[in-house]
């Protein structure tokens, strides 16, 4: 079992070491470098960078340097010091902004994750066991409008109906007159309260996949024999309904989860833009429109992490919840 | 004599199981073919599209899915102006409403819209529109529009389907943009773009994913594990923020035809993922049937083996997966243009549409921006959808599980 | 009470005889012969029902569940299928009672129609279900709800079931003891911990060792026998007085089967338990039964004690089911149908006798390992010998036998010799091919086109065997691919070899049935006129009536073409009805070869003698009287052989000798080869007189 952890986190390492690599691809690839953008800046602002400044800066994150050595300056900075680099738009560096907005994304993000799994528990486990009842067509359907709906535009319905019939001003994360306030137990409920549209809203996307596949691995399970053998032993219908064949339903479903992360993130990038939350969609946005490369490749980098975490604690949770998975990756054989 | 003519559920799946118990009883099998002369004859793919009708929801979405296909087509006869049309009289124009009358002035009985009368708040600026009862444009089918195309390339014209008479007559069937540009002929234009980056970009994934997939399952080995490393990289990471990344720095100065191209090869090379992961997966257990076991022994080449053995029974599921992944494209070009990082105008697809609905002003003002985009998106994605369930239903009738 | 008793002992003792069996069993009762057995032991029937069994004058034993004109119908989109139609059964207590049929016959629906256990959309559409409760009342079965608290009582408390395959019948996600404990809960009424002793001692008394170790083990960790046994301890948990047991043993190997039968025996005879026995093989009839109920097509045709059916089959379908039945040699003379075939395969390999000639294909030292791999990052590294240095040669025209349980390494060995897998060591010499190739097992796969051609292969699963897109004509294509332009007369005339007609060509496989399949599959084997014809459990999968046809072919196509066959299967009655020599392999090596009869007769290896212990014989009477060799232990995991003597750990002889020298094959009669040190000195039984 330590061995399949450490296998994991090894991998894990990998793929976030690949996804450095793409991340500094993207801030690479728009024409002209860091020290060209923020010259073209500062002339826009009618300023002069003297050629002394311009030279510290080349030094600092290795211009004149082949690219690997520059990705080098760039990674070391990062887990060395913390140094994400510097985001001109905000004259701030990077990881300050990342980090004001941050809490609010994994708020939000997990707050979806959440609402995604329970409603697709309920709504799976339901449509299995009334399989082809009008039960199952109607709730098959609303998921299926969940994944079809882009969404933007159900955020759009949203405020619109808000905006129009409840004369309600949505937007940001809290109401009016908690922005400012010092927090406490009401400006907790407050933010709660705003989060639970817009985590519902990105719910929306991936609860009709997670259904399917719930549904189909569950109808899958209730045919399986030792289902009839726990029935053959005399134990109560619902008993043995959510000790068996939903355990083991359950661990696809811890798995998918894993998978589940990145649409959720997505997500929430365009529901956040949409809604002006103080999340990191928008800022995120920001940064990309404006070429505002450091801040948008640091972002893309911590959101890549975070993905990654997700998927290896998903996959630990699913070790640690089947005896069969435990096995196959303490066990010998593949 | 209805006792015993089919599989009876009888010790169930005698696949791959050994012990005597056959999922068919002899008798059983030889007394149905005597009653069905031709059940013998009929092709797997025949007996799929079998299974497949009896889902009727993925059949009525097959329909639909034609028939947006067919308005992709015909977009230029479809639409009543081109996409770029603009009448800055009427910004904001709210839809009309066709009536059936006869205004009695010698037009003869018909399909009429009124035209509008506007007023102007002296305070808001804002545009107030009313339908003028008096001004009525008739209405036809097949008329001479005074916009001139290319019939699917053939031929010259400027017919369209249905518009007014007089081609200069307002006709916003479905509300007009803040430019005075038709809402509905904008749609139908973006129907084209829309619909075929979902397309293109399928396939473009399809054979990237076929290919990794076809090769990391019947290879294995080291191919495989690289194979499977870069598929698990490119599902860890977060689609729409990397999409967002790569398309800001698409260069803003290419053409709209290139930027086209370049939206739909960077879609589908995120979206390849999951199509490889279905091949493979699909190609290992294959590989392992007898029946691919048996084409070895029979002396088929390797090729022969993959291409008319492993391909044909994975056709089913990849038509499936395809069906499935082009409502994923959509719904992310959608996104992307509608964040301003798509495609860009004058290029019109539902993203750069919805693109006008993105603050709540405008859609206060006029709903109709958000809500004929959007349900054009609804309903070509909710088809797709359907119908790609329902095939991969009936390709596979048993599976469905995942992992 | 005493009655019934004097019943039971009557019953049960129908038993084997012999030095190994004990209890209060008379041998003399039943060596002589079916008449005096089954009078011996012929219980009366229950009230309700009609059969043509004649009256006993005995007590009249009383009934414990009494199923009457049940039908059972499974409503589908295009029809209503009837799976059950009007069945009567009635089981006495402390009765073992054989349902017996083919699969489709509706033996399982009757008995899950009981519990109330039918997969939807099934139902119970007619009859009735009396059970008779230790207090006397009567209960009607098909009158309960299924979900009612009175069948959940009825389900584990009065009546226990156990399944066919007891790995997917316990749930992987939890232990053993967890399983046995829920069902001590449900009907004992114990708290937790009580619960969970009460397993531990119910996992004992299954005999299964370290009783508190495996309890905590997951089903996965256990192999067959032990995961059967656990579920043998789950049914018994609420005292039931009838077991349905449907076809426990079928996923088993024979070794194990003949263990879980012996402890099924032992349970009744301690209990007082009735028994519902759901088979289709009328070998584990022989030996279990005490009366027989033989089923078709959701009918029952014939009931009879067990003596009698055996002795004097009434309905056709039982007589056919009889004779198509292997029952090791005796029954060999009544086969009626093959008589001109059988001949004709014994002159075929007869006149210059095998070992005359050169063989056709010499297999010497043949290796294939596996390697497996474990730890971080997977350096740590096993390996796994599935063949572990084979010898074995295949004359022409000759029918060899390979017989071995599971995972012994007899396919892994079919597919190294035709190349599926690549060899790790050893050598293949064939003189099959015009143009020398010398040793196959390292000949790159593109020059294996002709050998190939000249040694094909029959497969195991006739469904999974045939490529679902192709037609019939296109899949006897294939292999004549190369050969140019194909007549249609020439597919005809291979169809009508293997029985099938023109008209079949245009058909997809999907339209027929196992057999035809199979024939199909024979057809496309026999298509590039080889001179192999390597045969994996090619009949394994089909029912005894149609696996007697495919059998009579291959053996009709051996004498009319001079094939030579490798016949694999775990089944010791088939390979002794079809083979002219017999190779027996364990863990991955050949432990004897021998000509069938000699085999059969006076095995040379403690294994072979294990083997042919095990296998029922389709003869109450021989069955019964047979000496049984204990068989301890199980099948070791194949990574962790033990040294020396691969069976020294289950070898009743084994000596020091055993650990350290593994046995070499090696010539120990006269045309026999067995790998055990003390071949020539031990004394072991067979089955044939």
């Amino acid at each position: 079992m330590l061995q399949f952890m450490i296998r994991r986190v090894g991998w894990s390492l990998l793929t976030i070491w690949l996804i450095s690599l793409v991340c500094f691809f993207i801030i690479q690839a728009p024409p002209g470098d860091f020290v060209s953008v923020l010259m073209a800046n500062a002339e826009a602002d009618g300023r002069r960078l003297t050629a002394q400044q311009v030279e510290v800066l080349r030094e600092r994150y290795n211009l004149d340097q082949p690219w690997y050595s520059q990705y080098w300056a760039w990674i070391s900075g990062i887990i060395t010091q913390g140094d994400f680099g510097y985001s001109f738009r905000w004259n701030r560096p990077a990881v300050d902004v990342i980090m004001e907005h941050l809490p609010f994304t994994l708020l939000l993000a997990g707050g979806a994750m959440f609402l995604t799994w329970i409603i697709a528990f309920a709504i799976g486990i339901y449509t299995a066991v009334k399989r082809y009842s009008i039960g199952d067509y109607f709730w098959t359907f609303v998921g299926f409008i969940g994944l079809s709906v882009p969404n933007f535009v159900l955020a759009l319905v949203f405020m619109y109906v808000a905006f129009r019939y409840f004369d309600m001003s949505v937007g940001g994360l809290f109401s009016p007159e908690y922005v400012e306030a010092d927090w406490s137990v009401a400006r907790a409920l407050d933010l709660l309260q705003n989060l639970a549209i817009p985590a519902l809203i990105i719910a929306t996307a991936g609860t009709a996949g997670l259904i399917r596949i719930t549904r189909a691995n569950l109808s899958d399970e209730l045919t399986q024999p030792y289902v009839v053998a726990a029935r053959a032993r005399g134990q109560k219908e619902n008993v043995l309904l959510m000790r068996y064949p939903v355990r083991a339903a359950m661990n696809p479903f811890i798995s998918t989860i894993g998978y589940a992360i990145p649409s959720v993130i997505s997500g929430e990038v365009i529901v956040s833009s949409v809604l002006s939350l103080p999340t990191t969609g928008p800022v995120l946005l920001g940064a990309l429109r404006n070429q505002d490369m450091y801040l948008a490749g640091s972002f893309l980098l911590i959101l890549g992490v975070l993905t990654v975490v997700g998927t290896v604690i998903s996959d630990l949770v699913l070790a640690w919840a089947d005896p069969r998975v435990r096995r196959q990756h303490s066990g010998a054989a593949q | 004599m209805t006792t015993l003519e089919g599989p009876i559920p009888e010790e169930p799946a005698g696949r791959g199981t050994p012990g005597p118990q056959g999922s068919q009883g002899e008798q059983a099998a030889s007394s149905s073919k005597n009653t069905k002369k031709d059940a013998g004859t009929r092709s797997s793919g025949s007996l799929i599209w079998r299974r497949f009708k009896r889902h009727k929801l993925a059949v009525v979405s097959l329909w639909i899915v034609i028939g947006v296909y067919l308005i992709a087509i015909f977009a230029d006869v479809i639409a009543p102006r081109p996409a770029g049309d603009y009448n800055p009289d009427y910004p904001y124009v709210p839809p009309q409403s066709i009536t059936l009358t006869d205004p009695g002035d010698g037009r003869g009985l018909g399909l009429y819209v009124h035209g509008y009368t506007q007023e102007l708040d002296p305070v808001s600026w804002n545009r107030y529109y009313t339908e003028d009862p008096d001004e009525l444009h008739k209405l036809g089918f097949f008329v001479e529009s005074g916009h001139d195309y290319r019939f699917l390339g053939l031929f010259e014209t400027d017919r369209k389907l249905f518009a007014p008479e007089d081609a200069d007559a307002p006709f916003f069937l479905m509300g007009a943009d803040a430019n005075g540009r038709d809402i509905f002929s904008r749609v139908i234009y973006g129907t084209q773009i829309s619909m075929s980056i979902g397309l293109i970009g399928v396939v473009l994934s399809l054979v990237i994913g076929i290919t990794l997939g076809a090769a990391a399952g019947f290879f294995r080995g080291p191919v495989d594990a690289f194979i499977q490393r870069i598929t698990e990289l490119f599902m860890s990471l977060p689609s729409i923020p990397l999409w967002m990344a790569l398309a800001a720095a698409i260069p803003r100065e290419w053409g709209p035809l290139t930027i086209y191209f370049a939206i739909t090869v960077l879609l589908s090379l995120i979206g390849w993922t999951s199509l490889a992961r279905e091949v493979r997966g699909r190609v290992l257990t294959l590989r392992s049937e007898d029946y691919v076991v048996a084409a070895r022994l029979d002396g088929a080449s390797r090729y022969r083996v993959i291409r008319r053995h492993i391909l044909p029974s994975l056709t089913s599921h990849i038509i499936a997966s395809v069906t499935l992944a082009v409502p994923a494209m959509i719904l992310a070009e959608t996104s992307l243009s509608f964040l301003g990082l798509g495609l860009q105008p004058p290029i019109v697809s539902w993203g750069v549409l919805l693109q006008e609905a993105q603050n709540i002003r405008s859609v206060l003002t006029a709903p109709w921006l958000l809500i004929v985009p959007s349900a054009a998106v609804v309903i070509a994605t909710l088809a797709l959808n359907f119908l790609g369930d329902g095939l991969r239903d009936a390709a596979d009738p048993y599976g469905g599980a995942v992992k | 009470m005493n009655d019934s008793l004097g019943v039971k002992v009557g019953a049960t003792a129908a038993g084997r005889g012999g030095p190994l069996t004990s209890g209060s069993r008379s041998n003399a009762e039943h060596s002589g012969g079916p008449g005096q057995g089954a009078s011996g032991i012929s219980p009366p029937e229950g009230p309700a029902l009609m059969t043509t069994t004649p009256q006993h004058g005995v007590a009249a034993p009383t009934p414990l569940l009494q199923i009457q004109n049940l039908t059972v119908q499974f409503p589908t989109e295009e029809r209503l299928v009837t799976a059950v139609a009007g069945a009567d059964l009635t089981i006495l207590e402390n009765q073992v009672h054989c349902l017996v049929g083919e699969s489709g016959s509706g033996k399982s629906q009757t008995a899950r129609a009981a519990l109330a256990l039918l997969d939807p959309p099934g139902r119970v559409a007619g009859g009735q279900m009396l059970f008779h409760q230790s207090d006397g009342q009567v209960l009607d079965l098909a009158g309960l709800k299924p979900r009612g608290k009175r069948m959940r009582h009825i389900r584990g408390g009065e009546i226990g079931m156990i399944f066919q395959e007891p790995a997917r019948s316990l749930s992987p996600m939890h232990t053993v003891g967890f399983q046995i404990a829920e069902a001590m809960r449900l009907h004992r009424g114990l708290n937790k911990q009580e619960s969970w002793d009460a397993a531990v001692e119910a996992l004992r008394a299954v005999r299964i060792p370290r009783a508190e170790l495996r309890a905590k083990s997951y089903p996965f960790e256990l192999s067959g026998g032990m995961r059967q046994r656990a579920m043998i301890a789950i049914a018994l948990a609420g005292q039931p007085r009838l077991l349905i047991a449907d076809e426990p043993t079928t996923a088993l190997d024979v070794t194990t089967q003949a263990q879980i039968l012996d402890l099924l025996r032992e349970i009744q005879a301690e209990r007082d338990m009735a028994i519902l026995f759901i088979t289709h093989d009328l070998g584990v009839v022989a030996e279990m039964a005490d009366e027989v109920s033989v089923m078709r097509r959701g009918e029952i045709v014939e009931r009879k004690p067990v003596h009698d059916l055996f002795a004097a089959p009434q309905h056709p379908y039982t007589k056919m089911l009889l004779e198509a039945t292997p029952k090791l040699r005796v029954g060999r003379s009544s086969q009626t149908e093959d008589q001109p075939a059988d001949p004709g395969l014994v002159t075929a390999a007869a006149p210059t006798g095998p070992q005359a000639e050169q063989p056709l294909v010499e297999v010497r030292d043949l290796t294939r390992s596996f390697t497996l791999k474990s730890g971080a990052l997977g350096l740590r590294r096993s390996q796994l010998h599935a063949v572990d240095g084979v010898d074995l040669d295949i004359y022409a025209g000759e029918t060899l036998g390979l017989v071995g349980e599971s995972g012994c390494g007899k396919s892994t060995l079919a597919k190294c010799l035709l190349r599926v897998e690549k060899p790790t060591g050893g050598s293949i010499i064939q003189r099959l091919t015009k143009a020398p190739t010398g040793d196959v097992a390292a000949v790159p796969e593109r020059h294996l086109g002709e050998y190939r051609q000249q040694m094909r292969m029959v497969f195991q699963d006739p469904f999974a065997s045939l490529n679902p897109r192709m037609t019939v004509r296109d899949i006897l294509l294939e292999p004549v691919r190369g050969d140019g332009p194909v007549a249609d007369e020439w597919l005809v005339e291979l169809l009508d070899l293997v029985g099938l007609e023109a008209e079949h060509l245009e058909r997809y496989p999907h339209a027929f049935s196992g057999g035809q399949r199979q024939r199909i599959g024979i057809a496309r084997a026999i298509a590039t006129d080889p001179q192999v014809l390597v045969a994996d459990e090619a009949v394994s999968a089909l029912d005894v009536s149609v696996r007697a046809q495919v059998l009579d072919l291959m053996s009709q196509l051996q004498a009319e073409r001079g094939l030579s066959y490798l016949f694999i299967s775990h089944d010791m009655s088939t390979v002794e009805h079809l083979s002219d020599r017999v190779a027996v392999m364990y863990l991955g090596r050949l432990v004897e070869t021998a000509p069938t009869a000699e085999l059969f007769t006076r095995p040379m290896h403690p294994y072979t003698e294990t083997l042919l212990s095990a296998v029922p014989i389709a003869d109450p009477v021989r069955q019964r009287a047979r000496a049984r060799i204990e068989i301890s232990g199980e099948l070791p995991d194949p990574t962790q052989k033990p040294s020396g003597c691969p069976f020294r750990s289950r070898c009743r002889f084994a000596q020091e000798i055993c650990a350290t020298e593994t046995p070499r094959l090696r010539q120990t009669a006269e045309g026999r080869q067995a790998a055990c040190h003390f071949a020539e000195e031990i004394r072991l039984t067979g089955i044939l007189r």
